[in-house]
């Protein structure tokens, strides 16, 4: 198990994935929202607190439930799929922090043009955390010799995120990064992740495929006809 | 029991899930099982703290709630019961040992942060207490907290279902706050408000890492201070937490905190007897300091603190429905969103405390306080005043509160100070005091003084002190009385002297009945700044009032280096030029400039009729917006400053016109993001939209309880309801919100919206509409209603 609390300049929001998220498909983005772009990286930089933990679990697989040593126990058929090559996974989970959390309930009341860029930001941002969190899972798989599969969290295909409590105790969270989850199993403060990580035997390559997303057939993107994710 | 600490030092006990994994005991399981499983593991840790030096053990605990508990095959009462038992039975025959009942927090985050209410969170910690209680517990330690609401809705629990003491601890991050943001002096201004025995931090940081806060700690607290520190910073071997510092180097540290001023230690995570036994012997010889009482004037919210006397801070006095139309329809329709938007543009403005009065006849105002504080503390991070006539209202609100408050008001009539007391005292807030009593508002300052020391003394005999009042010496009006004017100025210095209270003051009275009230508003104000007035209850939204407090602030040398005077007056640039072409109001809400079209529709107002501006120029330019957006030439950002601009040119005509909203009867929409749900942004914009076609809607907001929908659509007669729901797990609520409402209303439509709906899903659920975005709500609100509304 390891418990990361990051420095915000070790992190880079991409504007361009932020733009993405605003649905921007050209580049004449407008002045005025430029500005607030610029604004809310700045302010998140500023607020934001990156914290993540992980753990490697090894897995057992029977029927399609897959028990994370008796810690988390999923039924999954996607999750078979995906582990098909793994006995051992990291789970993750992440968070920038209540602060944003705040910011973001003050701007959708007081200001929703900026709570939109913002919201739009503050996702770049987990994203980003992910990302770091995910290339450091990475090295320690390489150095025991496995392949990664790409990061897999509830809500994806089959697997419910009525899982995220247990994922949470799994990892200590609340006490290590302050993140908590609701009886709607959603994650407080919002911008955080929980994610599977399979350490995998084969040299397969993973890519995240739309078929996973619990978004799929009604993703704006998809509907749009963009290529992506 | 706390007598004695004052002659020495108190020693808690150290980590017990340190100690079970070094005895082989798996973690990750319910650790508090052990109590009836295993209560021979237990009895012997506890064994090995009381022969290292505890004085105090900690029960086994720590997560026994009937929420952590709820897959166990034990319940609350069993596990609680079994632990105190065994936790007595280790001290029995020893002197001086005692056992303290561990609650730590319940795992899941309070309303507004999270969606488990106050009075759930209450009872949670109450069947814990009762239990402990019974069972023969000698105090109660709420530890490891990082929520302030919970840690209150805790104490609370403790100081209302036993006569124990309490002892209450937080965990804080190395910026110096917990996880959700409460600083070091917001947590001791709280708990010490509700009067806990002892407080303190412990977990998360080492003791190094913890002197910071320790100095923090001591600067603030009136009350004794406990510190549990870890062992370090958590590490991990494998999958196994550790810590790394040494019991020498540990102790080293407690005894700095000793020398400091700290009177009590045990250790958290990390920590064995052998650490307790080290920091015994360590500060051996050495006597613990008598904490001083400190005397600050402070209010707070969970995040701030804001301190009274240092400078002159500003009430804001603009929630309050007295003479303003707006708020009262907005109290009548129940629409918070209203007073939400006060409050934001209050803090903006440079308010440092908000008051909120929400008495109006004909609602029910205990209810619409409760809503109104919750509401507002979860957007802006001022403390609050709350202001009521009734006892009942301020009692409720008192105990929800998040923070500390201050309380508006008492007055020097005996019934007053016999029904407003016991609440300041129970829930330690601020309070005012009003110079008036049976006889009426008092002609003189000497006989405002005595009024005020017979309200000072009388608090003593409840146990409250002076630096908790703030006098107000109550303004009249100059016009009517003339000659009693200064005599509100002078008490200011009389009552100053002779006591340790800050004096707050509604100024805006004075001018009443004259012309060019701002003219004699503004010198007032500036007059009783220089009497010694430190909070004025005032509209920060006022430049003019606000130019008199940050000029009197550099004169007063309260502004430092002039640093805020300079930031707000130093980059004065020429007003730009207004734009004075009628026809580029449109254009100004194409391009979503809201200063520009306050501007022009005011001008424009002088010459037209309000619809005229409604239909040639807002409706016409929303158009144009609309057809841009679809043709993806602008994106969500711009449609949405639009639609904001021309909400700024409704509000103006709104105003101007001094008509009630025109809004056709059932044009009424209602919106909501459903139970279990706290997504929100979505919702907000396709009511910006929606509101911008002359609808009228009633925003219930979000985690909205299915009883409050059907009783509003009833009342109001509502025929269309919008629901928003953004997770797989809160559709569920949708989809039962949808079903209820159906059976009550059998004619009434439903259009739903969110991230996982689809047009399939949404007719599966039992919804009339699936509304891809705020666009579309439009046009399912334009089929239902015809083409009503504003074109």
């Amino acid at each position: 198990m390891s418990v990361r609390y990051l420095n915000n300049n070790l992190i880079k929001i991409d504007k361009t994935e932020v733009l993405r998220y605003l649905r921007y498909k050209n580049k004449n983005i407008d002045e005025n929202t430029n500005k607030l772009l610029d604004e809310s990286i700045a302010e998140l930089m500023e607020i934001s607190e990156l914290k993540y933990v992980f753990r490697i679990f090894s897995l057992k697989k029977e029927n399609n439930n897959i028990s994370f040593e008796a810690h988390i126990n999923i039924k999954s058929n996607d999750l078979e799929k995906l582990f098909k090559n793994c006995k051992k996974s990291a789970v993750m989970a992440a968070t920038i922090g209540f602060e944003v959390e705040r910011k973001l309930r003050y701007y959708s009341m007081a200001d929703l043009s900026k709570a939109v860029v913002f919201d739009a930001c503050a996702a770049a941002c987990i994203e980003a955390l992910c990302d770091e969190a995910e290339s450091e899972i990475k090295k320690i798989a390489e150095n025991e010799g496995y392949n990664t599969t790409f990061r897999y969290s509830p809500g994806y295909g089959d697997v419910p995120i009525s899982h995220q409590g247990e994922i949470l105790i799994a990892l200590n969270a609340q006490k290590l990064i302050g993140l908590t989850v609701s009886d709607s199993s959603i994650l407080i403060p919002r911008k955080s992740v929980t994610a599977f990580i399979g350490f995998d035997e084969s040299d397969e390559i993973h890519k995240s495929s739309c078929l996973n997303c619990s978004l799929f057939g009604n993703c704006v993107f998809s509907k749009e006809g963009e290529k992506l994710c | 029991m706390l007598n004695k600490l004052k002659e020495k030092f108190l020693y808690f006990d150290g980590a017990m899930g340190t100690m079970l994994q070094k005895k082989g005991l798996k973690t990750g399981e319910l650790p508090e099982e052990l109590n009836i499983t295993k209560p021979e593991v237990i009895y012997n840790i506890h064994k090995e703290y009381l022969n290292s030096g505890s004085n105090i053990i900690t029960t086994n605990t720590f997560g026994a709630n009937r929420l952590k508990l709820k897959n166990s095959i034990y319940t609350v009462d069993e596990i609680i019961t079994a632990a105190v038992n065994t936790a007595k039975k280790s001290t029995a025959g020893m002197e001086e040992k005692y056992v303290a009942l561990d609650i730590g927090p319940i795992g899941t985050l309070l309303s507004p942060l999270g969606t488990l209410s106050f009075e759930e969170a209450y009872d949670i910690f109450k069947e814990q207490v009762v239990i402990g209680a019974n069972a023969g517990t000698d105090l109660i330690l709420i530890e490891t907290m990082t929520d302030l609401y919970e840690l209150k809705a805790a104490i609370l629990a403790a100081k209302e279902n036993s006569h124990l003491p309490v002892f209450a601890t937080m965990s804080f991050q190395d910026n110096g706050r917990t996880f959700t943001g409460t600083d070091v002096k917001t947590f001791v201004f709280t708990a010490e408000a509700l009067a806990v025995d002892v407080l303190g931090v412990n977990c998360s940081l080492g003791p190094k890492q913890l002197q910071a806060i320790v100095d923090e700690l001591l600067k603030y607290s009136s009350t004794p201070i406990m510190v549990q520190a870890n062992a370090g910073l958590p590490k991990f071997h494998d999958n196994t937490e550790y810590y790394d510092i040494s019991p020498d180097e540990y102790s080293q540290e407690i005894n700095i905190m000793a020398e400091k001023g700290v009177t009590m230690f045990g250790g958290c995570c990390g920590t064995t007897p052998e650490y307790i036994q080290r920091i015994i012997s360590s500060l051996y010889g050495l006597r613990p300091k008598e904490i001083t009482k400190k005397d600050f004037t402070a209010a707070t919210s969970s995040v701030k603190t804001v301190f009274l006397g240092e400078e002159v801070k500003i009430i804001g006095e603009r929630i309050n429905p007295t003479g303003k139309k707006r708020l009262k329809e907005a109290l009548k329709e129940n629409n918070l969103d209203y007073i939400i938007r006060e409050a934001i543009s209050q803090q903006e403005s440079g308010s440092d405390i908000l008051d909120i009065n929400v008495g109006l006849p004909g609602i029910d105002e205990r209810e619409m306080m409760k809503r109104a504080i919750s509401e507002v503390q979860s957007v802006v991070s001022l403390p609050l005043q709350i202001d009521s006539a009734n006892y009942d209202v301020i009692e409720a609100a008192a105990r929800m509160y998040n923070g500390k408050p201050i309380i508006n008001s008492v007055n020097g009539k005996k019934e007053s100070m016999e029904k407003i007391f016991p609440i300041i005292k129970k829930y330690g807030a601020l309070v005012v005091a009003l110079t008036l009593d049976e006889e009426g508002i008092p002609s003189t300052a000497e006989k405002r003084l005595e009024i005020a020391s017979n309200i000072i003394e009388t608090a003593k005999d409840y146990g409250i002190s002076e630096e908790n009042i703030l006098v107000d010496p109550l303004v009249l009006t100059a016009s009517a009385e003339q000659q009693a004017v200064m005599e509100t100025l002078n008490a200011i210095p009389l009552i100053k002297d002779k006591y340790n209270v800050k004096i707050v003051l509604g100024t805006s009275n004075v001018s009443f009945g004259l012309p060019n009230r701002q003219l004699l508003n503004t010198t007032y104000l500036a007059m009783a700044l220089g009497f010694g007035l430190d909070a004025p209850i005032t509209d920060s939204t006022n430049d003019a009032l606000m130019d008199v407090v940050r000029s009197f602030k550099v004169l007063a040398a309260q502004d430092k280096d002039s640093r805020d005077y300079i930031e707000a007056y130093g980059n004065i640039v020429a007003e730009s030029t207004i734009i004075t072409s009628e026809t580029d109001l449109k254009e100004i809400i194409i391009n979503g400039l809201k200063d520009e079209a306050k501007k022009v529709s005011l001008k424009l107002l002088e010459k037209h009729a309000p619809l005229e501006l409604v239909n040639e120029f807002i409706i016409p330019a929303l158009d144009i917006v609309g057809e841009k957006y679809e043709k993806q030439e602008i994106f969500l950002p711009q449609l949405i400053r639009s639609a904001e601009t021309s909400k700024e040119v409704f509000e103006i005509i709104k105003e101007s016109s001094k008509i009630d909203s025109e809004t056709v009867e059932g044009n009424k929409i209602l919106l909501a993001t459903v139970k279990g749900d706290i997504h929100d942004i979505g919702k907000n914009i396709v009511k910006l939209i929606l509101e911008n076609y002359g609808y009228e809607i009633f925003d219930l907001g979000k985690d909205v309880d299915i009883e409050r929908i059907i009783e509003t659509v009833r009342k109001e007669k509502i025929n269309l309801v919008g629901l928003s729901a953004l997770m797989t797990t809160t559709v569920k609520n949708m989809e039962y919100t949808i079903k209820e409402l159906k059976n009550e209303f059998p004619n009434i439509k439903v259009m739903v919206g969110g991230a996982v709906l689809t047009d399939e899903h949404a007719s599966k659920i039992g919804a009339d509409y699936y509304s891809k975005d705020a666009r579309e709500a439009v046009d399912i609100a334009r089929k239902e209603f015809g083409n009503l509304g504003a074109d």
